[in-house]
């Protein structure tokens, strides 16, 4: 369930997404999903991959800052009322989330839903006690 | 020293501010401009892997307590700009802290 991400930190200026994008794309990394914050002055791109320490050192190498957070991936039906039904066992429970995004798989009927909590470990029991399926790495990365 | 809309600025006013902010000093540049007989300043500060999040609102802080900092020890407003690391130009080791396109 969880799941490291890498963050990226760009500066607001164009070609700036594509320089850390052709990095990966030279070390032969694929990337498995991503979302971009952007804010007036700054943006940051997290990525999910599957070999993250070699991305994070050639991301590094290029001369990119790279912070590592674990997120937590569970998957849902993709179908309407997929995420609401999670948002309402995560609102019970109190969680406070940071940001999240989803993406759906290749195969199959299922989207994934990626959420970065301000505390992780208590997200994960909540998770597990309401019956949502968690994503593990191996399902992730098995599409390349 | 610099002189800035008729104040006495000197970088190590800006570095203790940032030292202060970040506890390491940080590769920095101070970039002076003038806007309508008005001197302007830019501080563009490299993220360090020490203070980078992957969350905005974290990054974002950051640049304002700089700014802050600066703005108290210094007692003038500056623009704080983060900028990728290694994008400020060195020379022997040494990085060029004051770009002055003031002119005259």
């Amino acid at each position: 369930m969880k799941i490291e991400q890498l963050s990226v930190f760009l500066e607001s200026e164009p070609g700036q997404l594509r320089l850390a994008c052709d990095v990966l794309a030279g070390a032969g990394i694929n990337i498995v999903t991503l979302t971009l914050a952007d804010s007036e002055q700054f943006g940051i791109l997290r990525l999910i991959v599957r070999d993250w320490q070699k991305a994070k050192t050639v991301l590094e190498q290029a001369g990119c800052v790279v912070k590592v957070t674990q997120v937590l991936a569970v998957e849902v039906a993709d179908r309407p009322g997929g995420l609401a039904r999670i948002l309402a066992i995560v609102d019970r429970a109190g969680l406070n989330i940071e940001y999240m995004y989803a993406f759906t798989e290749k195969r199959g009927d299922r989207a994934v839903l990626v959420f970065r909590f301000t505390d992780p470990d208590a997200a994960v029991p909540v998770l597990l006690g309401n019956g949502i399926n968690p994503v593990q790495p191996v399902e992730l990365f098995s599409g390349g | 020293m610099l002189i800035i809309r008729g104040v006495n600025v000197f970088p190590s006013q800006i570095e203790a501010a940032l030292l202060q902010v970040e506890g390491t000093l940080p590769h920095y540049q101070i970039v002076l401009t003038r806007e309508r007989d008005l001197d302007q300043v830019e501080v563009q500060v490299e993220v360090t892997p020490n203070v980078f999040s992957d969350e905005v609102r974290v990054v974002a802080d950051l640049q304002k307590k700089i700014a802050h900092s600066i703005e108290t020890i210094t007692g003038i407003r500056v623009a704080l700009r983060l900028v990728a690391p290694y994008t400020i130009q060195r020379s022997e080791g040494k990085a060029k802290r004051v770009i002055d396109k003031r002119g005259g």
